[in-house]
């Protein structure tokens, strides 16, 4: 069934009825998610108004996991199955996943300055998710490292799939060892540790992220066959020329 | 069986294989891998120098805290409720330091048994709430304190 | 004023609020607009290519081989 999506004209087709349906309620979500935020939510009881980098923190940091996590799915689709939009999807996925941990990594400074007293160390929650960052640089780099670019694909996905064991380590990191990180708040055994009035904006923030990520890899997926079709064009051209 | 089969068993295979590597090597580092040692790490294991710098975890002990006069050195205790360790520390400490919230310092455990900090990191914990819900929490003694819990 | 200001010093810790918001905009706003640029660019370079090449004369090649 999916298999049909495959067409090009029938996909560019269908992202683009899916777009709105991701792009608005992404745009209405995060604005509606700032305004609680920063102006209709508490300070912490410990932290006072720097609670308010988790709002951008948290979801940043999700979506880095999330994002990854369909990388790695794309990739072992494109390999087992040969789905051709399969390693689409993953190299479409791969910048806003880039993009997300970055942000994630910049917020968790910015926050652990004013509340650790420092702006980075070495243990294993941080540590873990700069892997995960670079892993994301190294699946761009790969991919664009052989003449070939079906080459390029199949050893980014390779990689992608090894580094998908990053994952799980990331979010039992704070379990596993000692960390100067704190444990997990939400996503936990016990239900969440977080004050509703608190929850509601990480929640709004949270899916607003997770809205803006399908409607751009929608936006770069069709990019990215726009760009293979000019590439397929321009070859056709020169073969013409070349047998006039 | 397809090919598609066999790639899928190879990508499955590859994984597991991975992962058991992964755990292996892990639970191997694990002591390379922990931010911080326990005070009961400390009293109980021996290869922990006395020469190099080392990070100690755990609770500001309550009333320990001795705050600074003239020689600006912060004296306090950190414990795991098993074991403790007095820290001295001069020098500036982080906004949310408190009795009873989580420490992480880093510095030379002196020959006596006390520890010399250098820096002093705090450690906070998963819980967040706006200061009136942890006011009536406290009242109601519903508040669970962290060194209770445990 | 008064109130605006308390609410950009955010209880003393504004820099870091408010830089960390700023980061968060600039990188997934830069993205958003880099890739509705690039999706612009490559969609206007499709059709530069469709207007030198028209797919009529796809479909006349065989016409053009015979003569």
């Amino acid at each position: 069934m999916i298999q049909q999506y495959a067409n090009p004209a029938r996909f560019n087709r269908l992202a683009t009825t899916l777009m709105p349906w991701f792009a608005w309620p992404a745009g209405i979500l995060i604005v509606a998610g700032l305004y609680f935020a920063l102006f209709n939510s508490p300070p912490d009881y410990q932290q006072g108004d720097t609670v308010r980098i988790m709002y951008v923190h948290v979801p940043a940091a999700w979506m880095a996991l999330f994002v990854y996590t369909s990388m790695a799915i794309s990739s072992a689709v494109g390999l087992i199955w040969k789905h051709p939009l399969a390693h689409l999807s993953a190299q479409a996925a791969a910048p806003i996943g880039a993009c997300f941990t970055f942000v994630c990594l910049l917020t968790g400074s910015l926050w652990g300055k004013p509340m650790w007293g420092t702006w980075w160390v070495w243990d294993a929650r941080l540590t873990s998710v700069l892997i995960l960052f670079f892993l994301y640089l190294g699946f761009m780099a790969l991919q664009n490292a052989f003449d070939d670019p079906r080459r390029g694909e199949r050893s980014a996905a390779i990689l992608a799939i090894i580094g998908f064991i990053n994952v799980p380590i990331i979010k039992f990191s704070v379990d596993w060892w000692n960390t100067l990180h704190q444990p997990a708040s939400v996503v936990k055994m016990s239900g969440p540790a977080i004050h509703s009035s608190m929850l509601i904006p990480l929640f709004m923030m949270g899916v607003g992220f997770t809205l803006y990520f399908g409607a751009l890899l929608l936006l770069r997926m069709k990019t990215l066959m726009l760009a293979r079709r000019a590439r397929g064009m321009s070859m056709a051209q020169l073969h013409q020329q070349a047998a006039e | 069986m397809t090919r598609k089969q066999r790639r899928m068993n190879f990508i499955v295979l590859g994984l597991l294989t991975l992962g058991v590597a992964a755990a292996l090597v892990l639970t191997a580092l694990e002591d390379k891998i922990v931010f911080f040692y326990s005070p009961t790490d400390i009293a109980t294991k021996k290869q922990i120098p006395t020469n190099q710098q080392v990070r100690v975890g755990g609770l500001v002990k309550e009333g320990t805290w001795k705050k600074p006069n003239n020689n600006l050195t912060h004296r306090f205790t950190v414990t795991d409720l098993r074991h403790d360790i007095s820290i001295s520390y001069k020098g500036i400490i982080p906004d949310i330091f408190r009795e009873g919230q989580g420490v992480v310092v880093l510095g030379k455990l002196q020959p006596d048994g006390n520890f010399q900090a250098d820096e002093v990191l705090a450690k906070h914990d998963e819980k967040y709430m706006p200061p009136e819900v942890a006011e009536a929490l406290k009242k109601s003694g519903k508040w669970k304190h962290a060194e209770e819990k445990k | 004023m008064q109130m605006i200001s308390d609410f950009m010093a955010m209880g003393g810790y504004g820099g870091f609020i408010w830089t960390a918001y700023g980061a968060v905009a600039f990188v997934l706003g830069g993205l958003l607009i880099i890739s509705l640029r690039e999706n612009r660019a490559t969609a206007a370079e499709v059709a530069a290519l469709e207007a030198n090449s028209p797919r009529r004369r796809n479909k006349t090649d065989k016409e053009d081989d015979a003569t």
